[in-house]
Protein backbone atom coordinates (compact mmCIF):
# COMPACT_ATOMS: atom_id res chain seq x y z
CA UNK A 1 0.00 0.00 0.00
CA UNK A 2 0.98 3.32 -0.98
CA UNK A 3 1.61 5.77 1.58
CA UNK A 4 1.81 9.42 1.81
CA UNK A 5 2.67 11.72 4.76
CA UNK A 6 -0.27 14.62 5.41
CA UNK A 7 0.93 16.15 8.31
CA UNK A 8 2.66 16.19 11.70
CA UNK A 9 -0.68 14.70 13.28
CA UNK A 10 -0.55 11.75 11.02
CA UNK A 11 2.52 10.00 9.90
CA UNK A 12 1.49 7.38 7.89
CA UNK A 13 -2.02 8.15 5.78
CA UNK A 14 -2.79 5.69 3.06
CA UNK A 15 -2.50 7.61 -0.48
CA UNK A 16 -6.20 6.16 -1.65
CA UNK A 17 -7.59 8.61 1.44
CA UNK A 18 -5.85 11.64 0.55
CA UNK A 19 -5.83 11.30 -3.43
CA UNK A 20 -8.99 13.37 -3.84
CA UNK A 21 -9.11 15.12 -0.24
CA UNK A 22 -9.67 18.80 -0.58
CA UNK A 23 -9.31 19.93 3.07
CA UNK A 24 -8.22 18.84 6.37
CA UNK A 25 -11.55 17.63 7.56
CA UNK A 26 -11.91 15.48 4.55
CA UNK A 27 -8.77 13.48 5.45
CA UNK A 28 -9.91 12.90 8.67
CA UNK A 29 -12.97 11.60 7.58
CA UNK A 30 -11.46 9.41 4.83
CA UNK A 31 -9.21 7.83 7.68
CA UNK A 32 -12.02 6.92 9.92
CA UNK A 33 -13.41 4.97 7.06
CA UNK A 34 -10.46 3.92 6.21
CA UNK A 35 -10.25 2.13 9.50
CA UNK A 36 -14.27 1.15 9.12
CA UNK A 37 -13.40 -1.18 6.03
CA UNK A 38 -10.14 -2.40 7.71
CA UNK A 39 -11.07 -2.68 11.14
CA UNK A 40 -14.85 -3.01 11.43
CA UNK A 41 -15.05 -7.15 10.84
CA UNK A 42 -12.91 -7.66 13.32
CA UNK A 43 -14.11 -5.11 16.22
CA UNK A 44 -17.58 -6.61 15.31
CA UNK A 45 -16.24 -10.55 15.67
CA UNK A 46 -14.50 -8.83 19.28
CA UNK A 47 -17.94 -7.94 20.38
CA UNK A 48 -19.33 -10.39 19.58
CA UNK A 49 -17.43 -13.31 21.01
CA UNK A 50 -17.30 -11.30 24.20
CA UNK A 51 -21.26 -11.39 23.83
CA UNK A 52 -21.97 -7.60 23.92
CA UNK A 53 -25.60 -6.30 24.20
CA UNK A 54 -26.14 -5.17 21.13
CA UNK A 55 -23.02 -5.13 19.19
CA UNK A 56 -23.83 -3.24 16.20
CA UNK A 57 -24.63 -0.31 18.02
CA UNK A 58 -21.36 -0.78 20.14
CA UNK A 59 -20.00 -0.91 16.88
CA UNK A 60 -21.34 2.10 15.77
CA UNK A 61 -19.72 4.20 19.10
CA UNK A 62 -16.62 2.41 18.43
CA UNK A 63 -16.29 4.10 15.29
CA UNK A 64 -18.16 7.56 16.35
CA UNK A 65 -15.13 7.92 18.65
CA UNK A 66 -12.64 6.97 15.89
CA UNK A 67 -14.03 9.82 13.50
CA UNK A 68 -14.20 12.22 16.29
CA UNK A 69 -10.70 11.26 17.45
CA UNK A 70 -8.91 10.50 13.68
CA UNK A 71 -6.32 13.56 14.29
CA UNK A 72 -4.83 11.52 16.87
CA UNK A 73 -4.19 8.61 15.09
CA UNK A 74 -0.64 8.13 14.32
CA UNK A 75 1.64 5.65 13.62
CA UNK A 76 1.50 2.69 11.37
CA UNK A 77 -1.19 0.13 10.37
CA UNK A 78 -0.29 -1.64 13.28
CA UNK A 79 -0.80 1.28 15.61
CA UNK A 80 -3.48 2.05 14.19
CA UNK A 81 -4.95 -0.90 15.30
CA UNK A 82 -4.12 -1.35 18.58
CA UNK A 83 -5.66 2.42 19.03
CA UNK A 84 -8.95 0.98 17.80
CA UNK A 85 -9.16 -1.77 19.55
CA UNK A 86 -8.55 0.03 22.77
CA UNK A 87 -11.70 1.95 22.33
CA UNK A 88 -13.26 -1.09 21.00
CA UNK A 89 -12.21 -2.50 24.48
CA UNK A 90 -13.32 0.36 26.53
CA UNK A 91 -16.57 0.44 25.33
CA UNK A 92 -17.52 -2.73 25.53
CA UNK A 93 -16.54 -2.18 28.87
CA UNK A 94 -18.89 0.26 28.99
CA UNK A 95 -21.37 -1.49 27.53
CA UNK A 96 -21.03 -4.15 30.46
CA UNK A 97 -21.29 -1.72 32.99
CA UNK A 98 -24.37 -0.22 31.34
CA UNK A 99 -26.16 -3.66 30.77
CA UNK A 100 -25.29 -4.60 34.75
CA UNK A 101 -26.59 -1.47 35.76
CA UNK A 102 -30.18 -1.60 33.57
CA UNK A 103 -31.12 -5.39 33.05
CA UNK A 104 -33.67 -6.09 30.31
CA UNK A 105 -36.16 -8.32 30.51
CA UNK A 106 -36.66 -9.98 27.30
CA UNK A 107 -40.44 -11.59 26.40
CA UNK A 108 -41.09 -14.09 23.75
CA UNK A 109 -39.79 -17.44 23.27
CA UNK A 110 -35.91 -18.15 23.81
CA UNK A 111 -34.46 -19.96 20.70
CA UNK A 112 -33.50 -23.45 20.83
CA UNK A 113 -30.03 -22.84 19.21
CA UNK A 114 -28.80 -19.67 18.84
CA UNK A 115 -27.52 -19.07 15.16
CA UNK A 116 -25.73 -15.24 14.18
CA UNK A 117 -26.35 -15.02 10.54
CA UNK A 118 -24.45 -12.18 9.53
CA UNK A 119 -24.33 -11.53 5.95
CA UNK A 120 -23.49 -14.54 4.55
CA UNK A 121 -21.42 -16.03 7.28
CA UNK A 122 -22.37 -18.26 9.80
CA UNK A 123 -20.76 -17.77 13.52
CA UNK A 124 -19.14 -20.70 14.66
CA UNK A 125 -21.79 -21.39 17.39
CA UNK A 126 -19.80 -23.85 19.08
CA UNK A 127 -16.68 -22.28 19.47
CA UNK A 128 -18.84 -18.95 21.31
CA UNK A 129 -20.05 -21.29 23.39
CA UNK A 130 -16.72 -22.81 24.10
CA UNK A 131 -15.31 -19.53 25.28
CA UNK A 132 -17.94 -19.13 27.86
CA UNK A 133 -16.05 -21.44 29.73
CA UNK A 134 -13.13 -19.42 30.17
CA UNK A 135 -12.42 -16.69 32.62
CA UNK A 136 -13.07 -12.79 31.59
CA UNK A 137 -9.16 -11.93 31.60
CA UNK A 138 -8.88 -15.61 29.94
CA UNK A 139 -11.01 -14.68 27.01
CA UNK A 140 -10.52 -10.84 26.33
CA UNK A 141 -6.68 -11.94 26.03
CA UNK A 142 -7.64 -14.72 23.48
CA UNK A 143 -9.60 -13.19 21.78
CA UNK A 144 -7.50 -9.74 21.58
CA UNK A 145 -4.72 -12.05 20.48
CA UNK A 146 -6.38 -14.55 17.57
CA UNK A 147 -9.53 -12.30 16.39
CA UNK A 148 -8.43 -8.75 16.99
CA UNK A 149 -4.55 -10.31 15.70
CA UNK A 150 -2.73 -8.01 17.89
CA UNK A 151 0.71 -9.09 19.15
CA UNK A 152 0.90 -9.43 23.28
CA UNK A 153 2.67 -6.14 23.87
CA UNK A 154 -0.33 -4.10 22.58
CA UNK A 155 -2.80 -7.01 24.05
CA UNK A 156 -0.57 -6.36 27.13
CA UNK A 157 -1.13 -2.38 26.87
CA UNK A 158 -5.02 -2.52 26.59
CA UNK A 159 -5.59 -4.71 29.46
CA UNK A 160 -2.61 -3.10 31.51
CA UNK A 161 -1.03 -6.26 32.49
CA UNK A 162 2.74 -7.29 31.95
CA UNK A 163 3.54 -9.30 28.50
CA UNK A 164 4.52 -12.58 30.87
CA UNK A 165 0.78 -12.52 32.24
CA UNK A 166 -1.12 -12.16 29.08
CA UNK A 167 1.29 -14.70 27.91
CA UNK A 168 0.06 -17.05 30.69
CA UNK A 169 -3.62 -15.99 30.31
CA UNK A 170 -3.08 -17.21 26.42
CA UNK A 171 -1.66 -20.59 27.35
CA UNK A 172 -4.66 -20.93 29.97
CA UNK A 173 -7.20 -19.96 27.87
CA UNK A 174 -6.12 -22.16 25.00
CA UNK A 175 -5.92 -25.26 26.79
CA UNK A 176 -8.91 -24.27 28.60
CA UNK A 177 -11.04 -23.12 25.59
CA UNK A 178 -9.44 -26.79 23.63
CA UNK A 179 -11.07 -28.47 26.42
CA UNK A 180 -14.51 -27.30 26.54
CA UNK A 181 -14.89 -27.74 22.37
CA UNK A 182 -13.49 -31.53 23.31
CA UNK A 183 -16.48 -31.88 25.93
CA UNK A 184 -18.88 -30.38 23.86
CA UNK A 185 -17.53 -32.51 20.49
CA UNK B 1 2.05 -25.56 16.82
CA UNK B 2 0.34 -25.98 19.33
CA UNK B 3 -3.56 -25.45 19.06
CA UNK B 4 -3.29 -24.11 15.33
CA UNK B 5 -6.71 -25.01 14.32
CA UNK B 6 -7.71 -23.41 17.34
CA UNK B 7 -6.54 -20.07 16.27
CA UNK B 8 -7.70 -20.32 13.06
CA UNK B 9 -11.44 -20.58 14.28
CA UNK B 10 -10.59 -17.78 16.48
CA UNK B 11 -9.38 -16.09 13.90
CA UNK B 12 -12.10 -16.55 10.99
CA UNK B 13 -14.38 -15.07 14.55
CA UNK B 14 -12.74 -11.75 13.04
CA UNK B 15 -13.94 -11.92 9.58
CA UNK B 16 -17.19 -11.10 9.40
CA UNK B 17 -19.29 -9.77 6.30
CA UNK B 18 -20.92 -6.82 7.96
CA UNK B 19 -24.62 -6.35 6.23
CA UNK B 20 -23.91 -3.04 3.75
CA UNK B 21 -27.06 -1.39 5.12
CA UNK B 22 -24.83 -1.24 8.34
CA UNK B 23 -21.91 0.09 6.95
CA UNK B 24 -23.87 2.71 5.54
CA UNK B 25 -25.87 3.57 8.19
CA UNK B 26 -22.27 3.76 10.29
CA UNK B 27 -20.74 5.73 7.71
CA UNK B 28 -23.57 8.36 8.15
CA UNK B 29 -23.01 8.53 11.36
CA UNK B 30 -19.55 9.29 11.67
CA UNK B 31 -19.67 12.14 8.39
CA UNK B 32 -22.18 13.48 10.98
CA UNK B 33 -20.51 12.88 13.48
CA UNK B 34 -17.04 15.36 11.89
CA UNK B 35 -19.65 17.89 10.33
CA UNK B 36 -21.54 18.28 13.73
CA UNK B 37 -17.99 18.73 15.74
CA UNK B 38 -16.32 21.39 13.02
CA UNK B 39 -20.31 23.13 13.61
CA UNK B 40 -19.55 22.91 17.32
CA UNK B 41 -15.81 24.21 17.14
CA UNK B 42 -16.75 26.98 15.01
CA UNK B 43 -19.51 28.23 17.22
CA UNK B 44 -17.43 28.13 20.30
CA UNK B 45 -14.75 30.27 18.27
CA UNK B 46 -17.61 32.86 17.69
CA UNK B 47 -18.53 33.32 20.83
CA UNK B 48 -15.63 33.42 22.31
CA UNK B 49 -14.45 36.58 19.37
CA UNK B 50 -17.95 38.03 20.68
CA UNK B 51 -17.24 37.72 24.56
CA UNK B 52 -13.20 39.04 23.49
CA UNK B 53 -14.89 41.77 21.43
CA UNK B 54 -17.63 42.66 23.95
CA UNK B 55 -15.12 43.36 27.07
CA UNK B 56 -12.98 45.42 24.70
CA UNK B 57 -15.47 47.76 23.76
CA UNK B 58 -16.99 47.83 27.29
CA UNK B 59 -13.43 48.59 28.40
CA UNK B 60 -12.98 51.36 25.87
CA UNK B 61 -16.22 53.16 26.94
CA UNK B 62 -15.24 53.16 31.10
CA UNK B 63 -12.13 54.24 30.30
CA UNK B 64 -13.29 57.44 28.15
CA UNK B 65 -15.66 58.09 30.92
CA UNK B 66 -15.72 60.39 33.64
CA UNK B 67 -14.55 58.64 37.32
CA UNK B 68 -16.29 60.08 39.93
CA UNK B 69 -15.31 61.67 43.26
CA UNK B 70 -14.01 59.58 46.23
CA UNK B 71 -17.20 60.39 48.83
CA UNK B 72 -15.42 58.61 51.35
CA UNK B 73 -13.05 60.39 53.39
CA UNK B 74 -9.67 58.85 54.74
CA UNK B 75 -9.81 57.63 58.60
CA UNK B 76 -8.90 60.24 60.71
CA UNK B 77 -6.35 58.71 62.84
CA UNK B 78 -4.39 62.01 63.80
CA UNK B 79 -4.78 64.92 65.79
CA UNK B 80 -6.21 67.63 63.18
CA UNK B 81 -4.58 70.40 64.58
CA UNK B 82 -0.90 68.50 64.62
CA UNK B 83 0.87 68.89 61.68
CA UNK B 84 1.50 66.10 59.49
CA UNK B 85 4.52 63.20 60.67
CA UNK B 86 7.46 63.47 59.02
CA UNK B 87 9.39 60.41 58.36
CA UNK B 88 11.74 61.71 56.19
CA UNK B 89 14.20 65.01 56.65
CA UNK B 90 12.24 67.92 54.91
CA UNK B 91 16.09 69.58 54.07
CA UNK B 92 16.66 66.90 51.87
CA UNK B 93 13.56 65.91 49.69
CA UNK B 94 13.70 64.08 46.89
CA UNK B 95 13.70 65.46 43.16
CA UNK B 96 10.20 66.77 42.45
CA UNK B 97 9.65 67.37 38.80
CA UNK B 98 7.41 70.83 38.13
CA UNK B 99 3.54 70.07 37.92
CA UNK B 100 2.54 69.60 34.51
CA UNK B 101 -1.09 68.77 33.03
CA UNK B 102 -2.46 65.41 34.14
CA UNK B 103 -1.54 62.57 31.51
CA UNK B 104 -5.28 61.69 29.98
CA UNK B 105 -7.33 64.54 30.84
CA UNK B 106 -6.37 67.00 28.06
CA UNK B 107 -5.15 69.72 30.43
CA UNK B 108 -2.49 71.83 28.73
CA UNK B 109 0.32 72.43 30.96
CA UNK B 110 -0.57 75.59 33.68
CA UNK B 111 -3.94 76.40 35.36
CA UNK B 112 -6.85 75.21 33.43
CA UNK B 113 -9.77 78.68 32.81
CA UNK B 114 -11.59 78.69 36.18
CA UNK B 115 -14.91 77.38 34.31
CA UNK B 116 -13.35 74.04 34.27
CA UNK B 117 -13.76 73.39 37.98
CA UNK B 118 -17.42 72.64 36.99
CA UNK B 119 -16.55 70.30 34.21
CA UNK B 120 -13.31 68.55 36.10
CA UNK B 121 -14.50 65.50 37.67
CA UNK B 122 -11.02 64.22 39.76
CA UNK B 123 -10.22 67.41 41.33
CA UNK B 124 -12.25 69.51 43.49
CA UNK B 125 -12.03 71.97 45.37
CA UNK B 126 -14.64 70.33 48.05
CA UNK B 127 -14.13 66.87 49.20
CA UNK B 128 -11.26 64.51 49.65
CA UNK B 129 -8.28 64.45 47.44
CA UNK B 130 -9.22 61.69 44.46
CA UNK B 131 -6.29 59.39 45.39
CA UNK B 132 -7.55 59.16 49.41
CA UNK B 133 -7.64 56.16 49.93
CA UNK B 134 -5.60 54.39 47.24
CA UNK B 135 -2.17 52.72 48.86
CA UNK B 136 0.68 55.54 48.94
CA UNK B 137 3.32 53.05 47.27
CA UNK B 138 1.18 53.46 44.14
CA UNK B 139 3.80 54.93 41.56
CA UNK B 140 1.56 57.56 40.10
CA UNK B 141 0.36 58.83 43.53
CA UNK B 142 3.47 61.42 44.03
CA UNK B 143 2.48 63.20 40.82
CA UNK B 144 -1.20 63.08 41.59
CA UNK B 145 -0.54 64.68 45.02
CA UNK B 146 1.69 67.29 43.26
CA UNK B 147 -1.35 68.28 41.29
CA UNK B 148 -3.96 68.37 43.66
CA UNK B 149 -1.75 70.67 45.92
CA UNK B 150 -1.55 73.34 43.34
CA UNK B 151 -4.86 72.81 41.72
CA UNK B 152 -6.31 73.76 45.43
CA UNK B 153 -4.01 76.46 45.51
CA UNK B 154 -4.55 78.07 42.54
CA UNK B 155 -8.32 77.26 41.31
CA UNK B 156 -10.04 77.17 44.35
CA UNK B 157 -11.46 80.24 45.52
CA UNK B 158 -10.76 81.76 48.85
CA UNK B 159 -14.51 82.25 50.01
CA UNK B 160 -16.03 79.19 51.37
CA UNK B 161 -19.41 81.04 50.21
CA UNK B 162 -18.71 80.50 46.35
CA UNK B 163 -17.92 76.84 47.08
CA UNK B 164 -21.24 74.68 47.02
CA UNK B 165 -20.74 72.15 49.80
CA UNK B 166 -22.75 69.02 49.84
CA UNK B 167 -22.92 67.19 52.40
CA UNK B 168 -23.68 63.74 52.38
CA UNK B 169 -26.87 62.10 54.77
CA UNK B 170 -25.44 61.09 58.06
CA UNK B 171 -21.72 62.60 56.90
CA UNK B 172 -19.72 64.22 59.78
CA UNK B 173 -20.01 68.80 59.25
CA UNK B 174 -16.50 68.62 58.84
CA UNK B 175 -15.41 71.01 55.45
CA UNK B 176 -12.54 68.52 54.48
CA UNK B 177 -12.00 70.98 51.47
CA UNK B 178 -10.18 73.73 53.40
CA UNK B 179 -6.78 72.96 53.38
CA UNK B 180 -5.62 74.93 56.29
CA UNK B 181 -7.95 73.25 58.90
CA UNK B 182 -8.88 69.40 59.38
CA UNK B 183 -6.88 66.45 58.67
CA UNK B 184 -4.56 66.04 55.73
CA UNK B 185 -4.87 64.02 53.03
CA UNK B 186 -2.55 61.74 53.81
CA UNK B 187 -4.64 61.18 57.32
CA UNK B 188 -4.59 57.53 58.10
CA UNK B 189 -2.03 56.16 55.72
CA UNK B 190 0.88 54.76 58.14
CA UNK B 191 4.23 56.59 57.34
CA UNK B 192 6.35 54.04 56.87
CA UNK B 193 8.76 55.63 55.22
CA UNK B 194 7.88 55.83 51.44
CA UNK B 195 9.09 58.61 49.67
CA UNK B 196 5.07 59.67 48.14
CA UNK B 197 3.75 60.18 51.59
CA UNK B 198 6.47 62.50 52.26
CA UNK B 199 6.17 64.67 49.24
CA UNK B 200 2.94 64.98 50.24
CA UNK B 201 3.67 66.12 53.63
CA UNK B 202 5.59 68.52 52.43
CA UNK B 203 2.99 70.02 50.26
CA UNK B 204 0.64 70.04 52.88
CA UNK B 205 2.87 71.73 55.22
CA UNK B 206 3.79 74.49 52.59
CA UNK B 207 0.23 74.89 51.79
CA UNK B 208 -0.51 75.45 55.64
CA UNK B 209 2.39 77.69 56.03
CA UNK B 210 0.47 80.27 53.82
CA UNK B 211 -2.58 79.50 55.64
CA UNK B 212 -1.10 81.40 58.43
CA UNK B 213 -1.39 84.37 56.44
CA UNK B 214 -4.63 85.22 57.81
CA UNK B 215 -3.04 85.39 61.13
CA UNK B 216 -2.23 89.11 62.30
CA UNK B 217 1.00 90.12 61.49
CA UNK B 218 2.29 92.41 64.17
CA UNK B 219 2.03 92.20 67.49
CA UNK B 220 -0.22 95.32 68.10
CA UNK B 221 -2.52 93.37 65.27
CA UNK B 222 -2.69 90.31 67.36
CA UNK B 223 -3.58 92.45 70.76
CA UNK B 224 -6.27 94.22 69.43
CA UNK B 225 -7.79 90.86 67.57
CA UNK B 226 -7.67 89.65 71.58
CA UNK B 227 -9.11 92.93 72.98
CA UNK B 228 -12.10 93.01 69.86
CA UNK B 229 -12.54 88.80 70.78
CA UNK B 230 -12.83 89.55 74.85
CA UNK B 231 -15.53 92.82 74.26
CA UNK B 232 -17.91 90.46 72.31
CA UNK B 233 -18.37 88.07 75.40
CA UNK B 234 -21.04 89.53 77.37
CA UNK B 235 -20.62 90.74 81.01
CA UNK B 236 -21.89 89.07 84.00
CA UNK B 237 -21.49 85.22 84.70
CA UNK B 238 -23.58 83.07 82.04
CA UNK B 239 -27.25 82.48 82.24
CA UNK B 240 -27.09 78.79 83.27
CA UNK B 241 -25.06 79.54 86.41
CA UNK B 242 -27.91 80.78 89.45
CA UNK B 243 -26.94 83.20 91.52
CA UNK B 244 -25.87 82.77 95.14
CA UNK B 245 -24.32 79.86 96.61
CA UNK B 246 -24.97 76.67 96.24
CA UNK B 247 -28.36 75.16 97.77
CA UNK B 248 -26.94 72.73 100.07
CA UNK B 249 -24.08 74.86 101.92
CA UNK B 250 -25.28 77.01 104.97
CA UNK B 251 -25.01 81.03 105.10
CA UNK B 252 -22.25 82.18 107.74
CA UNK B 253 -19.24 80.72 108.85
CA UNK B 254 -18.49 77.33 109.66
CA UNK B 255 -19.76 76.39 112.99
CA UNK B 256 -16.58 75.47 114.80
CA UNK B 257 -15.19 79.63 114.01
CA UNK B 258 -15.60 81.72 116.54
CA UNK B 259 -18.09 84.94 116.22
CA UNK B 260 -16.25 88.37 116.38
CA UNK B 261 -12.64 89.48 115.48
CA UNK B 262 -9.78 87.27 116.51
CA UNK B 263 -8.30 87.89 120.23
CA UNK B 264 -4.76 88.63 120.77
CA UNK B 265 -3.07 86.41 123.09
CA UNK B 266 -1.89 88.01 126.07
CA UNK B 267 1.05 89.57 126.82
CA UNK B 268 1.26 90.17 123.07
CA UNK B 269 0.44 94.25 123.34
CA UNK B 270 3.10 96.46 123.11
Amino acid sequence: MTVTEVSADWVLVPESVTAFATSRDEVRRGIAEQLYRELAPAVLGYLRSQRAPDPEDVLGEVFLHVARDAHRCRGDTDGRRQWVFTIAHRRLVDAWRHRAARPQVVDGPVPERSTLDVGTTIIDDELLNALDALTDDQRTVVLLRFVADLPLRDVARITGRRVGAVKALQHRGLDELQRALDRTG
Amino acid sequence: MEHEPLKQRLHALGEIEIEPALVAEHLGAMGRARRRSSLGRSIAVVASLAVVGGAAIVGVASAGSPTPNAVSAPPFDVPVSDPPPFDVPVSDPPPVSPPVGRPGSGRPNGPPPFGELSVDAEFTCVGPPPFAGTPAESGGRAAEALDFAEFRSTQCPASDDDIEIVVEPGAADVDDSDPCHGPPPFAGIPANGDVARAIEALLHAVVRSECQDDAPATPEEAESSVLRAVADVPAGPPADVPAGPPADVPAGPPADVPAGPPVDPPGNGQ
